[in-house]
């Protein structure tokens, strides 16, 4: 039978690395100790000297993951739209930016490039010969709050069924078929605050059927909550999308068929996740529905164990989480 | 607790503006000091924490501000010093390319004879800033008037009491 390939993005690491508080060392040590199949790096994040970093920098990174006998996967890179105020970048700066850092990625041993849907379809076919060149997937990452059928993706999956390439792809992030919000968002709110016994009831009501929002306020209320609660709830519980950014829950009916559909195009996935539960589970994602897809497909890429959910203050390490998350992929994928 | 005493509480803990990745703030603690050169002293710096999740293009700053013991600074004397440049904090848009990674120091310098007196200073900063990304798309400006998330940046505050140290 085949196995899931794992993958850890260093992504999760980024408050330690960003602080000082943890080397690059340091923290591939960890990720080795995991015992994934492979590493994701965010090059803005941790390549020192991003964009162009040095060839010593380059050799030093190569000799240590090689050394941690660490195989890199992914090399996570970015279409920064916000570079410029009153505009979004220009098609020479998109193609020859990706081009930069495909080249980075090759020389740093990298197979996977993933990028973002700024990119833009036109772009990307144009770039299409340089991932063959260069013989590395690129692939952007549907993101929420995108969903399969956001028309920027739309044409991307039109550029990928008329190419047919496996040069180009798709990183499908789970941010994009939520179900609700995690069992550990209420843990930065006081206990005294609001009721959180009740809300939590909310939380899995909301997650699990299409009772609507009116008739879950009401409850509250009915239940012994109050107004505080009716605010939490609907701040927390029933979205997670500020402005353009964020995600939307899409409870009972995250897009499973565009999720079939795009895994044609995949070669890795962000697992992403707040918290996986002593019994591996992780409320608010249906990853048995997923995975069982996945299976169903023949899905022979990786996924990457990526955890977003320290804000949540979950009472439990990264590493342990990620940890669970590997535990409850393979369970699941074994029993799907 | 009232209602609404914890209404506001509840409020002030889910719409603080997400600086990600950021927990301690944006100004570094402990790290005033005077600038001095040839004994004379000319002005104080102090840095800034990392204001992301990963490193950041200068040019996302529209707006930076800065009071001294509740006295707001002059824009025109103050600089940001990022891999052995110094620019001027009104004109940083315009340098796109100056990336602020992880791993470089990145501090404000403010311009001012006889730099800060010793003892303690509150330090406050207000900045706005654009997301480095984000997922409204297009090319050049086409369609930008939908890039809420650009048209609108973040505005952050930030306040730290530090003590002048060195000379």
């Amino acid at each position: 039978m085949s196995k899931l390939k794992h993958s850890v993005t260093l992504y999760g690491f980024g408050p330690e690395y960003m602080t000082g508080q943890q080397s690059l060392e340091d923290i591939l040590k960890q990720v080795k100790a995991i015992g994934a199949d492979g590493f994701e790096i965010v090059s803005p994040q941790m390549i020192n000297g991003h964009p162009n970093p040095s060839e010593e920098w380059i050799k030093r990174f190569v000799d240590l993951y090689q050394r941690l006998e660490m195989t890199p996967v992914c090399y996570s890179i970015y279409v920064d739209n916000g570079k410029h105020k009153g505009r979004f970048l220009t098609e020479d700066e998109r193609l020859t930016w990706t081009i930069n850092e495909m080249e980075y990625a090759k020389r740093m041993g990298f197979r996977i490039v993933r990028s973002q849907e700024g990119l833009l379809a036109g772009t990307m076919e144009k770039l299409l010969p340089y991932a063959e060149a260069l013989d590395l997937h690129l692939a952007v990452e549907l993101h929420g709050p995108h969903t399969p059928e956001s028309p920027v993706f739309r044409e991307f999956e039109r550029l990928y069924e008329r190419t047919q390439s496996p040069h180009l792809g798709f990183v499908m992030d789970f941010s994009s078929f939520l179900s609700g919000a995690p069992a550990t968002v209420l843990n930065p709110l006081p206990d005294e605050l609001c009721h959180k016994e009740l809300l939590h009831k909310i939380r899995r009501l909301y997650e699990t059927t299409e009772i609507p929002v009116e008739q879950l306020n009401q409850q509250i209320l009915d239940e012994g909550g109050d107004e505080v609660d009716i605010y939490v709830a609907q701040k927390k519980l029933y979205t997670d999308r500020h402005g353009k950014m964020g995600s939307d829950y899409f409870r009972t009916s995250p897009d499973y068929d565009g999720f079939r559909r795009y895994l044609k195009y995949s070669q890795y996935m962000h697992g992403k996740f707040f918290h996986v539960d002593e019994n591996l589970v992780s409320e608010g994602i249906d990853y048995p529905g997923f995975i069982r897809i996945m299976k169903e497909e023949n899905y022979r890429g990786f996924v990457a164990s990526e955890y977003e959910g320290g804000r949540h203050l979950p009472g439990i390490t990264q590493v342990e989480e990620i940890e669970r998350h590997i535990r409850m992929l393979d369970k699941l994928w074994e029993e799907a | 607790m009232t209602l609404e005493e914890r209404l506001k509480k509840a409020r002030e803990i889910l719409e603080q503006p997400m600086i990600m990745g950021n927990p301690a703030g944006p100004i570094k603690a402990g790290s005033l000091q005077n600038h001095t050169v040839c004994g004379v002293t000319t002005g104080y710096t102090f840095q800034l924490n990392n204001l992301s999740y990963r490193g950041i293009w200068l040019s996302t700053f529209e707006d930076i501000r800065i009071a001294v013991d509740g006295k707001e600074v002059p824009q025109e004397y103050i600089v940001m010093e990022l891999k052995g440049m110094k620019l001027p904090i009104r004109d940083l848009g315009g340098h796109s390319e100056m990336f602020w990674g992880a791993e470089d120091v990145c501090s404000l310098l403010v311009y001012q004879i006889g730099g800060l007196p010793a003892g303690k200073h509150r330090i406050a900063m207000d900045f706005v800033r654009r997301n480095d990304f984000g997922h409204t798309v297009g090319n050049g400006t086409d369609g930008y008037e939908e890039a809420q998330e650009f048209l609108n940046p973040l505005h952050i505050h930030g306040e730290e009491e530090m003590e002048v140290v060195g000379k």
